[in-house]
């Protein structure tokens, strides 16, 4: 037995090796110029789009996607992930501009792909623009503290700052993510107000949190998740309509009474959309596909260990989500680029 | 001793006949795909060869993924000694000496002590990772920004005292890099600076087209234009000459030493990375030679240290891995993925919830460099030869690789374009005499050094005194400012091989220092850099900030 399961290890990496040789190949072929044929007939040579680089986010997102979608038979063929970084989205969204009225490329974005498009005046794309066909998943914020911070709450934070204006630190990364919006947010509304530190790398922020340069982050629980159980750090509050389960003491940004204004408890979600003008049957035939895989347990599996909530919504309920959220943080990022 | 039972026992996992094949396969897959500029950066050929090692077990497929690591670094210096193209930033010192070598026939030494050196220390790496690994973690926990801000300084600083001849042409390079690296959306405010409204440029210039550009095509032009029919490498005969002698080892003892732990204390911080690791090793090693002359020249001890570093590094680096989950560079991203994608959280629990995983990688990390050694020795003369392929077929495969190498980085035919220009821009420094690797090297400091010291200043309100409260950041001033006046005194003791006198290059930088007197004299290359270029640099890689999870 254990030969042949041996034998069967260097097939699969054999094989492996071949796709992915494949794969290089046809990504760099057809990520030129020349535009798919739009037409009837199911969409082929699907390549999905992301904005991070190997590793990244995304990149881990769209690949788990396929991984699954192709294991329980959802898919014939693995779709090439293809990377498109430039400006953290816009450079996504460009590529997919320019791919108009096509069925073949479709892209996993994010919230901050809205933001991306409002705070580059000229940007060569917006979300907007693209057609979107689903969203598929939520990730919870929460915020974290060092274990030992005086403050066992959000409100006694927002408390402390005040008595303390200017001088407790948030760390995070750029100032036009989420993260430092939502912040901005809450101290227009309470009159308080901290300093944003920026690091670009997700590591950074919990050695800071660790040794004591900043006092709240805001993130995944996923990001925090070994800290909390090590003793490290807390929760002192959670974004949501409802207490995690994991932490029934840690009280909702709601429930602490604290006032988002506009903006949706939603702050972090993940979807798929296409160019734009994709033909209504493809957008179909994804949705079909995504109905379906939203269904797997293993997505559901793997949506847990990411920490996101499974949430599928399209059609128009989609759009008006998508123009909630813009219209939400639209006067924070200008607010944003006036006092930047 | 617990630890070092759990190593044994880690080995004794990884030693199954079945992880032996794949770390073998690994080693050769990551040389094979590292060789290729384009792909050649270790972190890429993971990310590339990521999707094959999954569908192996856990513990077999990270004992891949360590030999495709160790593979594509040893292609790294591979490439920067035989065809001076450094693929990844950490043997981009490799293009003084190592090169240097290999015009003069010693291509095949200089590569093995590469691989004997690096395997030497990634020997002290590993075991200083099973015993001290908690005590470089809350080390490593106590390094932010400040103390960042005064190691770049430091780094920076190294990049002046190596500039060669002219210490005015390494500043004017070096300059030309740290404006280059301010290209870029900026971290702070997000705005986009010299972008000139492209989004190409919206990430920043990428290392490797700049690389490519400044290295390899101009390399070829400048030989090209040279007379025909001439060798431009004296090849080696015979098998004895492909080897390092044992002259050559007793030489670089102690290179290896002092490369082996600067590189693991570099390693271990959060961000530091072998970049900076090997330029200090390059320069302690320099500085205490006996034969400082013959660094730039072809000194083999420039090649040992370095890489000895390089390679302790991968140690270092797997501390805040393992022990707080958060990756120290690049490849050790990869390496948290592959885990993530295995269901395993790295973080201050793996060792406790996942003994059977934690202590295999440390094991298989060791393995993936024994294997490099076992295979590449021999494998030196094959690689060697490549020194004899002729010119004119040799030099078309280069601007092949190199096309084909900037344009897949992105898949943009825009960074192609980038490529031309920085060729032209590299035979310009040529025929001018402007060495190219400070400006390499201030590329790749630069964006850290701004982003550090602007993190830095928010947090003290503006006020620089936070660089001398801070004890580990005054502490690492000091040794900047012991490394300034090391090399002064070097410099002066061997006066007649400065061209332009001693006092001269130093001068002009502790003149700049003083209206911005919050730094020591020391710091004076930072400080005149943020003077010059306001605002300054982000960094280029900005994956990491934008993936939300």
């Amino acid at each position: 037995m254990r030969s042949t399961s041996r034998g069967r290890y260097a097939v699969a990496a054999a094989a492996s090796a071949a796709l992915a040789l494949a794969a290089g190949c046809s990504s760099s072929h057809s990520s030129g110029s020349k535009p798919a044929a739009g037409g009837g007939s199911a969409p082929k040579n699907i390549q999905f789009i992301v904005d991070t680089g190997p590793g990244g986010g995304s990149d881990l997102f769209a690949r788990q996607l396929i991984k699954i979608s192709q294991a329980d038979k959802l898919i014939s063929s693995s779709w090439p992930v293809v990377s498109q970084p430039q400006g953290g989205g816009l450079g996504a969204m460009a590529f997919l501009k320019g791919k108009a009225g096509s069925q073949s490329y479709i892209s996993a974005f994010t919230s901050k792909w809205i933001i991306a498009g409002l705070n580059t005046p000229d940007a060569p794309a917006r979300l907007n623009d693209l057609t979107p066909i689903a969203e598929l998943a939520d990730e919870v914020q929460v915020i974290a503290a060092r274990a030992d911070a005086p403050y066992n709450t959000m409100s006694e934070f927002i408390d402390a700052a005040k008595a303390k204006p200017g001088a407790l630190v948030q760390t995070g990364g750029s100032p036009n993510s989420v993260d430092n919006l939502v912040a901005l947010q809450i101290e227009k509304k309470t009159g308080s107000s901290w300093k944003y530190l920026s690091f670009s790398d997700g590591g950074p922020r919990i050695t800071a949190l660790l040794r004591g340069d900043a006092q709240i982050d805001i993130g995944a629980e996923s990001d925090f998740h070994d800290q909390i159980v090590a003793g490290k750090l807390k929760l002192i509050g959670a974004f949501g309509d409802t207490r995690l389960p994991e932490y029934p003491n840690v009280p909702t940004i709601a429930e602490q009474k604290i006032d988002l204004g506009q903006l949706p408890d939603q702050l972090q979600f993940r979807g798929i959309a296409g160019p734009p003008n994709m033909p209504a049957s493809a957008v179909k035939y994804y949705q079909d596909i995504l109905a379906k895989l939203v269904q797997s347990p293993d997505w559901l599996a793997y949506l847990k260990s990411e920490g996101l909530s499974s949430r599928l919504v399209t059609g128009d309920q989609l759009t008006a989500l998508l123009g909630h959220f813009t219209d939400a943080v639209t006067p924070l990022v200008a607010n944003l680029s006036k006092s930047g | 001793m617990t630890a070092l039972n759990h190593l044994i026992d880690g080995l004794g996992t990884a030693l199954t006949p079945q992880n032996l094949l794949w770390v073998l396969i690994g080693v050769v897959l990551g040389t094979a795909v590292g060789i290729l500029p384009g792909l050649g950066s270790p972190a890429a050929v993971l990310a590339v060869l990521l999707p094959l090692t999954l569908r192996l077990p856990p513990t077999t497929g990270l004992i891949m993924m360590a030999g495709l690591y160790h593979g594509a670094k040893f292609a790294g210096s591979t490439t920067a000694i035989l065809l001076n193209i450094p693929t990844e930033t950490s043997s981009i010192v490799l293009c003084y000496d190592g090169h240097e070598l290999a015009k003069q026939g010693r291509a095949g030494p200089a590569m093995g002590m590469s691989a004997i050196s690096g395997f030497i220390a990634s020997t002290v790496g590993v075991l200083a990772l099973t015993f001290l690994a908690p005590t470089v973690a809350d080390f490593a926990v106590k390094f932010g920004p400040p103390e960042f801000t005064s190691l770049m300084v430091f780094g920076l600083l190294l990049v002046i005292t190596m500039t060669g001849k002219s210490p005015v042409k390494g500043f004017i390079s070096m300059t030309v890099g740290l404006l280059l690296s301010t290209v870029g959306v900026d971290l702070f405010s997000g705005a986009p600076r010299y972008t000139f409204g492209s989004i190409n440029l919206f990430d920043g210039v990428q290392f490797l087209v700049l690389t490519l550009g400044l290295f390899a095509v101009a390399e070829v032009m400048i030989n090209v234009e040279q007379k025909r029919g001439k060798n431009l490498f004296t090849v080696p005969k015979g098998m004895r000459q492909l080897l390092p002698t044992r002259a050559d080892l007793r030489e670089c003892r102690g290179a290896i030493a002092q490369g082996s732990i600067v590189g693991f204390i570099m390693g271990a911080l959060p961000g530091g990375g072998s970049t900076i690791g090997s330029f200090v090793s390059y320069t302690l090693v320099k500085n205490t030679s006996r034969h400082p002359e013959k660094f730039g020249k072809g000194a083999m001890e420039g090649v040992a240290g370095p890489e000895a570093a390089n390679n302790s590094e991968a140690g270092g680096a797997m501390i805040p891995l393992l022990s707080l989950g958060i990756p120290g560079n690049a490849s050790t991203s990869v390496m948290l993925a592959a885990l993530v994608l295995y269901g395993v959280q790295p973080g201050p629990l793996l060792f406790t919830n996942h003994p059977e995983i934690g202590w295999p990688v440390i094991a298989s990390l060791y393995l993936g460099n024994f294997a490099l050694l076992v295979l590449n020795l021999p494998m030196i003369p094959l690689w060697v030869r490549i020194l004899k392929i002729p010119y004119w077929i040799l030099y078309p495969c280069i601007l092949v690789l190199a096309v084909v190498g900037a344009y897949s980085v992105r898949g943009s035919m825009f960074d192609v374009y980038l490529l031309v220009f920085f060729s032209i821009m590299g035979y310009a420094f040529r025929k001018l005499e402007i060495p190219a690797a400070p400006l390499l090297m201030a590329f790749v400091l630069g964006p850290q050094a701004e982003v550090a010291l602007r993190q830095s200043l928010i947090l003290s309100n503006n006020s620089p005194l936070i660089f001398l409260q801070r004890p580990i950041s005054a502490t690492v001033l000091v040794l900047a400012l012991g490394i300034v006046a090391l090399a002064i005194f070097t410099r002066r003791r061997r006066g007649s091989l400065t061209p332009a006198n001693p006092p001269a290059e130093t001068a002009p930088p502790s003149e700049e220092t003083a209206p911005l007197s919050d730094v020591p004299a020391a710091s004076a290359v930072a400080v005149a850099h943020s003077a010059r270029v306001d605002p300054p640099a982000h960094s280029p890689n900005s994956n990491e900030r934008s993936s939300t999870s």
